[in-house]
């Protein structure tokens, strides 16, 4: 087996399979990585044979993504050993990286949104692949797409696809390419629970085919549904090596990712007061591209619940924190804070209470390029209390940002670095503390953990009960039904823009809200 | 169809042309992601260059080849600025639009205001017997048909082949163009040396066809008004042919009117270009609730590791 793949223009996208299952297909040896001053790999090794499906565990900011990312060629490695198929790898660019057979699905996908998911296919491996006409691209992609059991429009824009349907096309891009070694950043991710079981039988059918898979993710689960071999990472080195994953447990695998204590997650509180902090009263908006409109939706947030909002994504979850936090004005119905009607500017009703934390981190959160001192300062200085700062000093936000990056425990950044610099999981810390501060009444909190590690979405569920403890309303709206349940007094279910009653949690039963959740109501 | 109309008519395309160029090249620069602010002084070194080479007695070939060279040696020092150094682009391209009308003034001084040969029509009997407007229009030289052709080749190499869909993927989505294997770097630089070429040919039009003199300043804001039309014609250069001839028609009234004797202040009437650039621009910022048609990596330099 050589590294050259250039003469299979005349061929299907048949990958060309190795026939030795079980060699190695890649071996990582101490490998080493550093960003600036932040060292990222420090001695990572991996070692993935063909026909397996490898789990590459570890926390956020473990490195997971930066040793796959220097095996696809995005980045250069600063020191240690890289074989592919047993030959030197060390691949200057992606490019590089996609002839040698390696393919990865990152987990922000690499697609040109305003591209067709033909154009975008075409894009990738057209030259690889040989197609000389539009005709050509299309076939052979519906064929690629058929066999693999997706179904997906092929001249529609692909940022008018929904996620999953986009990392199917990043996946047909990936194996049209002809990738031997497949690369899945934490696919599950961004994946409702039935899509997310679908996704790892699919990982699982491609290794079966003999290519090696490499499955980089943080859920336990997934490594116990799918993976033969399992190797963890913690602070950029290898602590477990590839070991059988049969043979190691859920706890084991825990404790080798957060190195000693796992962190346990208290359960909510079912009694809450009688008091209601905010009101829905037939709230509708409307309907536009893209989005979905809530329809006459009702809800009564108490003070000191957590009401959990289940539901797939694209149900109208953004739709309604906008509406609520005030970047959206409804067509009809009142929103009622506090037993008065809501005051219509965004910045009113956060002084009224209100605090939010959103899905996408950096779209309405943070601001990326700004420090973490900034972040934190921004609230503070566009408020209209009378203590409203007109003369900022670094000293006076690097201070009160030094007490926030201590409290909320954010690592990989000091008060001076820019924000979009941070993990995932501290980026949801700093949003916390900044969200945190002050006095506050209401919270309304999107997939308050997705992306995050065990330890991190620990953290981020205890603020959350912490708030509802003190007497907080906090409405959270969540795609994962576990986390839902583990931590709501009551939980309504958001489908197609109409959210359904709320119940109290104890007289919730799996199945009804799933049924729920997939039909509507 | 004579008279003032069938005057006005026949000299549009003349006066379309160098806002059609300059609107395409600039298109070509910003599908690919590289937002070029200095096609003012891009424009000016080819149209001074031109007229050099004419005055030194090299022939129209060699003038509009030296035009395109000046132009390009320009666009290089941008290229390395905005897209190898990284610097931003605004400011890397109003860097070159200032040293590039002052380098022009500086070079063209000795052969400012010296009349050169014009470039003539390519058919010169050809339209003999139409009427006189019709042939006025279609009778044009090398130079306006190049640009009234050039849209059409530009649209069909960004929407029909496999070049155009990695230039197009490099402005929409660096990293995800890097991914698929597409060299981000050199298709940007490409992109912006091809349309520095045709702000060359430009700026050659404006001072072989347009004056037939080299005048220092003589671009005066066009290179300016392209950048606008880039947004008015929402980045397709099929589009670009219409809003350089409602710019081209704005233009040649000009002379028209200030002939006809009319009792207009003659500054109101030399405005009329830049009004029609600010009515332009409003009438695209009121569009903006459709989909903008925008590359979204434009001016958004492009480095593999880092986070975005």
């Amino acid at each position: 087996m050589t590294l050259a793949t250039t003469d299979r223009a005349d061929k299907e996208a048949e990958p060309v399979l190795p026939a030795s299952r079980g060699a190695v297909a890649v071996r990582m040896q101490a490998v080493r990585k550093a960003f600036g001053d932040r060292i990222a790999l420090d001695g990572a090794d991996l070692s993935v044979a063909w026909g397996e499906v490898h789990a590459l565990l570890g926390e956020n900011g473990a490195g997971k993504s930066s040793l796959m990312n220097i095996l696809a060629g995005f980045y250069g490695a600063d020191d240690g050993l890289i074989e592919v198929d047993g030959a030197p790898a060390a691949f200057a660019e992606p490019k590089a990286a996609s002839a040698a057979g390696i393919g990865m699905i990152h987990q922000h996908f690499k697609l040109v949104g305003p591209l067709t998911v033909l154009e975008n296919l075409r894009l990738a491996c057209g030259r690889k692949a040989g197609w000389t006409s539009n005709e050509a691209a299309l076939s052979a992609s519906q064929a690629m797409a058929q066999d693999l059991g997706f179904v997906i429009p092929m001249d529609v824009r692909v940022d008018q696809l929904s996620v999953s349907e986009q990392q199917k096309v990043e996946i047909l891009k990936v194996l049209l390419g002809g990738a031997r070694i497949l690369i899945m950043d934490e696919p599950t991710a961004v994946l409702a629970e039935s899509e997310a079981a679908g996704m790892l039988e699919l990982a699982r059918r491609l290794a079966d085919d003999g290519r090696a898979v490499i499955l980089i993710t943080h859920k336990l689960r997934d490594v116990s549904a799918t993976a033969d071999r399992v190797t963890v990472m913690r602070a950029g080195k290898t602590v477990i090596d590839g070991a059988p994953a049969r043979g190691l447990s859920a706890a084991e695998l825990a404790r080798a990712m957060v190195g000693g204590e796992t962190a346990v997650v208290r359960r909510g509180n079912a009694s809450f007061s009688a008091q209601v902090v905010l009101e829905l009263k037939g709230v509708g908006t409307p309907a536009a591209e893209h989005d979905v409109p809530l329809r006459d939706l009702n809800l009564r947030l108490h003070k000191g619940e957590i009401l959990g909002v289940a539901g797939l994504g694209g149900n109208g979850q953004s739709e309604l924190l906008e509406t609520i936090i005030g970047l959206r004005a409804p067509t009809h119905g009142d929103i009622i804070m506090h037993g008065e009607t809501a005051p219509v500017q965004p910045a009113d009703r956060r002084e009224a209470g209100l605090r939010f934390v959103p899905a996408d981190r950096f779209h309405l959160g943070l601001f990326g390029s700004l420090s973490l001192a900034e972040n934190l300062a921004v609230p503070a200085l566009s408020g209209r209390r009378p203590e409203k700062r007109y003369w900022v000093t670094k000293g006076w936000m690097r201070g009160r940002a030094e007490g926030s990056i201590r409290d909320y425990e954010i690592a990989g950044g000091v008060a001076d670095t820019q924000a979009r610099l941070l993990s995932g999981g501290n980026a949801q810390k700093l949003i916390l503390a900044r969200e945190f501060e002050g006095d506050f009444s209401i919270l309304i909190v999107h997939s308050p953990v997705r992306g995050l590690d065990v330890r991190a979405a620990a953290a981020v569920q205890n603020r959350l009960l912490a708030a509802a403890a003190r007497g907080v309303g906090v409405l959270m709206i969540s795609e994962d039904l576990d986390e839902v349940l583990a931590l709501s007094s009551r939980v309504a279910v958001l489908s197609h823009g109409r959210l359904s009653d709320a119940m109290p949690i104890e007289q919730t039963d799996r199945a009804e809200l799933g049924r729920l959740i997939l039909e509507g109501h | 169809m004579n008279g003032f109309l069938g005057d006005w008519i026949g000299a549009i395309p003349v006066f379309a042309a160098p806002y059609l160029l300059a609107t395409t090249g600039l298109i070509i620069n910003e599908r690919a992601g590289v937002m070029n602010l200095g096609a003012e002084g891009i424009m000016s070194m080819g149209a001074v260059a031109a007229v050099i080479a004419m005055l030194s007695g090299l022939g129209l070939p060699a003038a509009i080849l030296l035009g395109c060279v000046a132009a390009v040696g320009m666009t290089l020092l941008f290229a390395l600025l905005a897209v190898v150094l990284r610097l931003e682009q605004v400011l890397s391209g109003l860097v070159i639009f200032a040293f590039g009308v002052g380098l022009s003034g500086v070079i063209g001084d000795s052969f400012a205001n010296q009349p050169i040969k014009a470039l003539g029509p390519v058919f010169p009997s050809a339209f003999a017997g139409m009427p006189r407007w019709l042939a006025h229009l279609l009778d044009q030289d090398p130079l306006t048909y190049f640009a009234f052709i050039l849209p059409f080749i530009v649209w069909w190499v960004m929407e029909r082949t496999e070049l155009g869909l990695r230039l197009r993927s490099v402005g929409e989505n660096a990293p995800a163009a890097d991914a698929a294997g597409v060299n981000v770097m050199a298709m940007r630089i490409g992109a912006v040396l091809v349309g520095g070429i045709v702000l060359g040919l430009a700026g050659a039009h404006l001072s072989l066809v347009g004056s037939q003199v080299w005048v220092t300043g003589m671009v005066s804001g066009r290179g300016w008004i392209a950048v606008a039309l880039v947004t008015f014609s929402r980045w397709n250069t099929l589009r670009a042919i219409g809003a350089a001839v409602l710019f081209g028609a704005v233009q040649a009234v000009i002379p028209l009117l200030l002939s006809s004797g009319l009792h207009v202040p003659i500054y109101l009437i030399q405005m009329m270009p830049y009004l029609a650039t600010i009515a332009v621009l409003a009438a695209s910022g009121m569009g903006r609730l459709r989909a903008s048609a925008q590359p979204e990596d434009l001016a958004r330099p492009f480095l593999r590791e880092e986070r975005r």
